[in-house]
């Protein structure tokens, strides 16, 4: 390479020394698709030495997604128009896939004869994870959030996706249990498969266990044929047992055997049957105390126990409330062709000053409610629910210093639970003396649990 | 000499570029009479798919040109034994695969000579191997 950029030698050539000087992969065919000229940047993307490219099939060396009949190289020697920008993927020699674009043009000689053809690509994977950091500040699959605790969560689900641990999801009713399960779906090797979930708490029993394993005719009466369970409807894919601390002892003790043998018979059969699912179980009780209660096998907790995902309520993510507000209205407005803008101020204060214990879905809801009052641009005051407006007291006050309580109070109060109600440690987290910490609890009123008082 | 279904994704004659994307499979049982059938596969199918079509003719063994990390692995771990990032004729890499030569010194990619020498194993080892990954799962 030297020799080629080192104007003093005698085969410098200008071309060359620019195409060597680039960040863009390029490389040249001729009409017998044979690599003829390969850069520096195109030995780098691709990891072929340029030595071992010139003179082989130009898709053994470059081995596109694009490679084979959406060939942009072929379309362009075919038409003679160049293909600018076109994106896939290359898979290198560690077989990863590095997203890229390319252009390509057409070669002619000095008559105007095509000879070949060049094509250019550049490397996107630095975009592309910019890119995917960019998003999963905000969003996965779906979900936004700009909490923190959020935030791990959206950490960890691709890596625990690409496990074939079971995961357990642990939240209060509407945190979006569904979605993280769904989430870890997609991200999953699983997620050409389907994803089956079935809620526990809704079946019976005797109808929850045919319901997971099938049954075959003849199995009880009114069985007059087979019938495939949601294990067999979950094969490749993963099964999401939704409320799975409601489930009765007997159903625990087969699940317990499918998990550790991953085989399972349907009803009425005795033939066992391989289970190709991953399991994702969601529960909003707390297992460890229906294990104390007797009602929660503990070998059964310790097979689903293996990645546990702990989704916040609302109420410890207040931030995130303004955006799902917008997110909410946004998908309203597209179901129900209205144009509503966003919701007022006040009404945003009200939400926040809300403890939701109905979580997102009753967010969701309010939203809804909301859509069918609002007839003007902006969700006001008066579209809320009363229980929404009960605990309006300090929130709406016109009164700048009661609204300045308010968001001290609820400062305090987060910090107090975030440290278990240590008022030192609260106070460091809130970067205020303690005595000072004590004064403000006293002139707020603030009640504190009595175990901490 | 190798036995067993093996599965050659290939675009016309040559093994296809990217296993990935590649749109027809020839699969050659070496018990059978009829010698290689050919498959059409969904160029846009992923990885779950193209098993299931792989696993409903019994092949054990997949010979391919580049293959992704993550759809190598997830074969692997299903029991299908991979000969990734080759290129070639597909008729002279089958009689080659068949008559037990090693495939990586003659029908390598370019910038892959050195990988994948587990491919190589002999088919005791690679049975081996094979288990040990299922059990894994």
């Amino acid at each position: 390479m030297d020799t080629i950029l080192d104007m003093k030698k005698p085969n410098y050539s200008p071309t060359r020394a620019i195409l060597e000087s680039i960040s863009d992969g390029v490389f040249t065919i001729d009409l017998s698709w044979k690599i003829t000229s390969f850069n520096r940047a195109a030995e780098e993307i691709t990891g072929v030495s340029r030595d071992e490219a010139v003179g082989s099939s130009c898709s053994d060396v470059f081995r596109s997604s694009m490679c084979g009949p959406s060939c942009a190289l072929m379309e362009t020697l075919e038409t003679g128009r160049p293909v600018i920008g076109k994106s896939g993927y290359i898979i290198n020699s560690r077989g990863e896939r590095i997203p890229i674009s390319i252009s390509t043009a057409v070669l002619r000689n000095e008559y105007g004869e095509i000879i070949g053809g060049a094509e250019t690509f550049r490397d996107l994977s630095e975009i592309w994870s910019l890119k995917q950091a960019l998003d999963k500040r905000t969003d996965l699959s779906g979900m936004t959030s700009k909490s923190p605790k959020m935030q791990s969560i959206f950490e960890i689900i691709p890596a625990a996706a690409q496990s074939h641990s079971t995961v357990l999801i642990c939240g209060e009713t509407g945190t979006g249990k569904e979605m993280i399960a769904r989430s870890v779906h997609e991200h999953s090797r699983r997620s050409d498969g389907p994803f089956v979930a079935l809620n526990c708490s809704a079946l019976p029993d005797t109808l929850l266990e045919s319901e997971l394993f099938g049954y075959t005719a003849g199995a009880f009466t009114g069985a007059d044929k087979d019938k495939p369970g949601r294990f067999a409807a979950a094969k490749g894919g993963t099964l999401f047992l939704d409320e799975i601390g409601d489930i009765s002892p007997a159903v625990q003790v087969k699940l317990l055997r499918v998990l550790q043998e991953r085989l399972y018979e349907p009803l009425g059969s005795t033939q066992p049957v391989e289970a190709d699912v991953r399991i994702v179980a969601a529960t909003n009780k707390d297992l460890k105390n229906l294990i104390s209660e007797g009602t929660f096998r503990e070998d059964l907790f310790y097979r689903i126990h293996v990645m546990r995902v702990d989704l916040p309520p609302l109420r410890e993510r207040k931030e995130d409330i303004p955006l799902l507000a917008e997110q909410f209205i946004e998908r309203f407005n597209a179901l129900q062709h209205r144009h509503i803008q966003r919701c007022s101020p006040e009404t945003i204060s009200m939400l926040m000053a809300y403890h939701w214990p109905g979580n997102i879905r009753e967010l969701e809801n309010m939203i809804e409610r909301a859509f069918i009052l609002c007839t003007g641009d902006e969700i006001e005051i008066g579209h809320l629910p009363d229980e929404i407006l009960a605990s309006r007291q300090v929130a709406v006050s016109s009164n700048i210093h009661s609204a300045h309580d308010l968001l001290d109070a609820q400062s305090i109060m987060g910090a107090l639970e975030r440290n278990n109600y240590n008022r030192l440690a609260a106070a460091k987290e809130l970067g205020i003396h303690k005595a000072t910490l004590f004064r403000k609890i006293n002139k707020l009123g603030l009640k504190l649990p009595k175990s901490h008082n | 000499m190798n036995t067993g279904t093996a599965g050659y994704a290939c675009c016309g004659i040559r093994i296809a570029p990217v296993f990935d994307v590649s749109d027809t499979l020839i699969v050659r049982d070496r018990s059978a009479a009829e010698s290689n059938k050919r498959l059409y596969i969904d160029p846009e199918s992923g990885i779950a798919q193209r098993y299931e079509l792989m696993k409903s003719h019994g092949i054990d063994t997949l010979i391919c040109g580049a293959v992704s990390r993550e759809y190598q692995d997830y074969l692997e771990l299903k029991g299908i034994w991979v000969i990734p990032f080759l290129a070639g004729d597909v008729f002279e890499i089958q009689r080659a695969y068949e008559q037990g030569q090693a495939l990586r010194t003659q029908f390598y990619m370019p910038g892959c000579r050195c990988l994948g020498k587990r491919n190589e194993l002999p088919m005791r080892r690679r049975k081996q191997y094979a288990g040990f990954r299922r059990n894994r799962t």
